[in-house]
């Protein structure tokens, strides 16, 4: 089809131009971000006046560049616009994502005026449009990237998001719990290319698994519950609605310019069209981590292990809140595992089972492993093992870092060894030096592949909405 | 006459039973030395003449001066002796940090837990706990943890989990929030939850009471209690095990009976308390109640960038029943003047200055927006990290300088309600720590700092919601 062929040129360009592309300006930064990606085809700068950019020698008009161009990053003021696009039509360039701002998102009628010609343009020239008002691509296996510091490998998740910044911040913040991203579309003010282009190509795309979408309005309601609803049926969606107040609307609509309905409208319409709904980018990304990483545990059984009294009764409370069973420890494990040290004094030997007095090494892995494998791992169906990192009353710095090397080194290889589901929840992080460790914790997990969550809580609700999906996927498959 | 709870927190002397290096009586009494207790502490080991360079004592009854306070963290089935010696020698309280009581579930624990308790009424030595970590006073020097601040506050702490009273000393600590005193008090053998609230309502050097609990000794006593100090000062309840399945957590954590969680919820409305649903709210709680200047309103004014995390910043508010109010002409005017660029500026609220409006215009922008008369009632300053698509590190730095000058300079000179709120992404170390700088300097400078504008919003409607209904009360007094 004409439409995915167009669209999938946004994903393999051979040749990649940046106009606006000056020194110190925003289009300099998107040059330095394709650059640093390592883009594999011919990169051209553009400027008026011809100035070098980054090492890069510039070109004073699209005309001027000497080969094809098949995608083009537009940084110049909103007024010029119109005529880049005729300029791009007349080189052959097959696709433009335009950043500049000042559209329809202004609330001005010349900005609306100015968004309404862009987009017939875009329709009579072929030319297909990304934005405006947006970052445009991130495409790992083209080493396309809207900046410095994403990965470079690919993965199997999808993201498109109408915010810049937050499609931003999903990406770093999924990437550095493990997740990778076959590509992310910010669209911006969906001028041309709009949700639905993106969610019909991404529902035909090999490369994806697992869509996520942050969504100010839409511009075609009918076409893009048929979309979700299609799509859903294929992989599963996960859907955040911004300015699903009615107040929150209105900021959207001065944001990307987007009409964006109201809160049960939208509940209501993501639900029967089978989307995971998330309502925050912080539960965004916990979705993403679990959709992405984990395997689908096969029911609600949920073991509980780790540090803390405290910590175990507010874990169980989070978790039996969100719809899981604490089954007890079966007593013959219990036993075996009193067994092993004499006293339970400050141990709970129930599920959740509190490990605080047996520190973080060998002895947990032991304990650990052994509750996993207990009966083949029959009385459980997944597992959380969960870290305080503010709650440990003693550590010095040097005897904690002892602590926090030996419980990495000992989660992953339990996580590598574990048949059953297990996540990791480090929690309660308080200085910058807990974040510190956390965060090397988190590097050694994520990149064993293990889903690790900062509470409880966020870890609960990810996990239900992924076992929730499934089940529905369940019901509706007998149904059918 | 000095009530019997005073003299727990104004020991002249003290002594650590079980105090040999390893022990956990080894560390509480590092964490004393620390904490720089001004009275005696005498260190009780049988194996050691010395013990972190104090004399250490075979036996309480070799100490040769007085002692009022003892720490006991020897095994479980030495206790009973070791009260008896402590009413020999005068010892007026004890705190037990030793575990294999009620909590463990045999019937052994029980009967000894009780013995312990006919012990202390019998002889008239108080106990804390047992399975508890006893008293955090720092005007007295006492400690529980190395991590916590050595500076008086005017916040209570009534804590039954040792773990979640570290935390909530040392994450609230971090935040800029200071403690009076804070008591651990685990199984509640003698010195219950109802006489700690009791005190608390008595106690001079207490505002505010923040408690987590599992369940309650005696409920009669507890509830009237809860009651009376609801009515002298904010109390701030976390309920633990409010699920069934946390309530069996509960029992074998501190042998609490939890009951249900509908249950709780009436009681705390009933009794005037303002409730929080974790550990990490009851932190966004303290830091509301402690350090924010009490807004007049529900006007919300937000200044910061990033127009996707404005959008999802609205709905957040708005969702917790807060207004923002459009911007007066005159005000967008002035906001004009100061900002050179035009992309991206969106003068609704959400003020949206871009990424690179985080300069020293800030300073300026924020002033004018706070000191704006009849604009807003509570003003938030924004700074979305992680949305920034290319700032490298030293340019984060200098963005995240103006953003703290902006903010405790307008704190400083203005004294209208204005709050930070940061999205805390856990990536790149050389963020972290610069996110780092800016949390705890607005913290130290005594600005409210949220982690996240949902959580902001609904700490702060709870903070409106309690005044609202002080005022209502009044109200009907007066009219009654």
């Amino acid at each position: 089809m004409a439409e995915e062929a167009t669209l999938e040129a946004l994903f393999n360009p051979t040749s990649v131009a940046v106009a606006g592309a000056a020194p110190g300006k925003a289009g300099q930064l998107f040059l330095d971000s394709i650059l640093a990606s390592g883009f594999r085809g011919n990169v051209y700068a553009i400027n008026p006046k011809g100035a070098e950019v980054s090492g890069v020698r510039a070109y004073t008009s699209i005309g001027e560049v000497p080969g094809p161009v098949d995608y083009l990053v537009c940084c110049i003021p909103a007024p010029a616009v119109p005529q880049l696009i005729k300029d791009c039509a007349a080189k052959g360039v097959k696709a433009i994502s335009i950043f500049t701002a000042g559209f329809s998102e202004s609330g001005l009628e010349t900005g609306r005026q100015l968004e309404a010609e862009v987009s017939r343009l875009a329709r009579a020239t072929g030319v297909r449009i990304i934005g405006p008002n947006c970052l445009g691509v991130y495409c790992p296996r083209a080493a396309l990237c809207f900046a410095t510091d994403f990965p470079s490998e690919p993965g199997r998740v999808a993201l498109i998001g109408q915010s810049g910044g937050n499609t931003s911040y999903l990406i770093r913040a999924a990437a550095h719990r493990g997740v990778r991203f076959s590509k992310a579309i910010s669209y911006g003010n969906a001028c041309d290319v709009n949700e639905c282009d993106l969610l019909e190509y991404l529902a035909q795309d090999s490369e994806t698994e697992v869509v996520a979408a942050y969504i100010e309005g839409v511009r075609d309601g009918r076409r893009f519950y048929r979309a979700i609803r299609e799509l859903s049926k294929v992989k599963p969606v996960l859907v955040l609605k911004g300015g699903y107040t009615s107040v929150g609307g209105e900021i959207a609509a001065s944001h990307t310019g987007a009409l964006a309905g109201s809160a049960n409208v939208w509940g209501s319409l993501l639900e029967q069209a089978g989307a995971v709904q998330a309502y925050s980018l912080e539960e965004m990304v916990d979705l993403l981590v679990t959709f992405a990483l984990m395997p689908h545990p096969k029911g609600r059984r949920a073991g509980v292990f780790g540090g803390g009294g405290g910590a175990s009764v507010l874990a169980t409370d989070e978790l039996a809140r969100a719809g899981f069973a604490i089954p007890a420890l079966p007593l013959k494990l219990r036993e075996e595992i009193a067994g092993l040290f004499g006293t339970t004094a400050g141990m709970i030997l129930r599920n959740p089972i509190d490990l605080s007095m047996v520190g973080y090494g060998q002895g947990f892995y032991n304990i650990v492993k052994r509750l996993l494998t207990f009966d083949d791992g029959d009385w459980l169906d997944f597992a959380l093992v969960h870290a305080g990192f503010g709650q440990a009353a003693w550590f010095s710095a040097s005897a904690f870092e002892r602590e926090i090397e030996l419980f990495r080194d000992f989660i992953t290889r339990i996580y590598g060894e574990a048949e059953k589901p297990l996540a990791l929840v480090l929690q309660f992080l308080i200085t910058s030096w807990d974040w510190q460790k956390a965060l090397d914790v988190q590097r050694g997990c994520s990149e064993a592949g293990m889903p690790v969550y900062h509470s409880m809580a966020g870890a609960a609700n990810a996990i239900d909405k992924f076992l929730r999906y499934h089940e529905r996927r369940q019901a509706a498959t007998s149904q059918g | 006459m000095p009530t019997p709870l005073d003299q727990l927190f104004n020991p002249a002397s003290l002594a650590v039973a079980g105090a040999s290096p390893g022990k956990p009586g080894y560390l509480l009494l590092d964490s004393l030395l620390n904490a720089r207790f001004k009275g005696q502490i005498y260190p009780i080991s049988r194996s050691c003449s010395d013990v972190s360079g104090l004399k250490a004592y075979a036996s309480l009854k070799d100490i040769p001066g007085t002692v009022d306070y003892v720490i006991c963290c020897v095994p479980a089935p030495q206790v009973p002796q070791l009260i008896r010696d402590c009413a020999a020698k005068g010892v007026k309280a004890m705190t037990l940090f030793t575990a294999g009581f009620s909590e463990s579930g045999t019937e052994q624990g029980k009967e000894l837990e009780a013995e312990i308790a006919r012990l202390a009424r019998s002889c008239g030595v108080r106990l804390i706990g047992p399975n508890c970590m006893g008293i955090y006073c720092p005007k007295a020097g006492l400690s529980f943890s190395y991590h916590l601040p050595t500076e008086s506050g005017r916040v209570g702490l009534v804590c039954q989990s040792g773990g979640s009273s570290v935390y909530t000393v040392q994450a609230s600590g971090y935040r800029g929030v200071r403690f009076s005193k804070a008591v651990s008090y685990g199984n509640a053998c003698d010195i219950n939850e109802g006489e700690l609230l009791e005190y608390f309502a008595r106690d001079t050097e207490t505002d505010i009471v923040a408690v987590y609990i599992e369940g309650v000794k005696d409920g009669r006593r507890f509830f009237r209690a809860l009651s009376d100090l609801s009515r002298k000062k904010p109390v701030l309840v976390v309920k633990g095990g409010h699920t069934r399945a946390g309530a069996q957590a509960a029992a074998s954590h501190t042998g609490a009976l939890a009951g249900s969680d509908r249950l709780w919820d009436d009681l705390l409305e009933q009794a005037g308390a303002i409730r929080a649903h974790s550990l990490e709210d009851l932190v966004d709680l303290l830091v509301t109640f402690s350090l924010l200047r009490l807004p007049r309103g529900r006007k919300v004014g937000i200044y910061g960038s990033a127009g996707g995390a404005s959008v999802l910043a609205t709905d957040d508010w708005a969702q917790a029943g807060f207004e923002l109010p459009r911007v007066p002409d005159q005000l967008k005017e002035e906001a004009s003047a100061l900002v050179s660029n035009d992309a991206g500026l969106i003068l609704h609220n959400p003020l949206d200055f871009s990424m690179f409006a985080y300069t020293e215009t800030f300073y300026g922008l924020v002033r004018s927006l706070v000191s704006a008369d009849g604009f807003v009632d509570l003003s938030v300053v924004h700074m979305p990290t992680g949305h920034g698509a290319w700032l490298p590190p030293a340019a984060f730095e200098a963005m995240m300088e103006s953003v703290r000058d902006a903010v405790i300079r307008t704190h400083r000179e203005i004294n209208r309600p204005l709050v930070l709120v940061m999205h805390y992404l856990v990536t790149e170390w050389h963020w972290q720590k610069t996110l780092d700088k800016l949390q705890r300097r607005c913290s130290e400078a005594g600005v409210p700092v949220y982690y996240s504008m949902a959580s902001a919003a609904n700490a702060i409607d709870r903070f409106l919601r309690y005044y609202e209904r002080r005022q209502a009360t009044a109200a009907q007094a007066k009219g009654g």
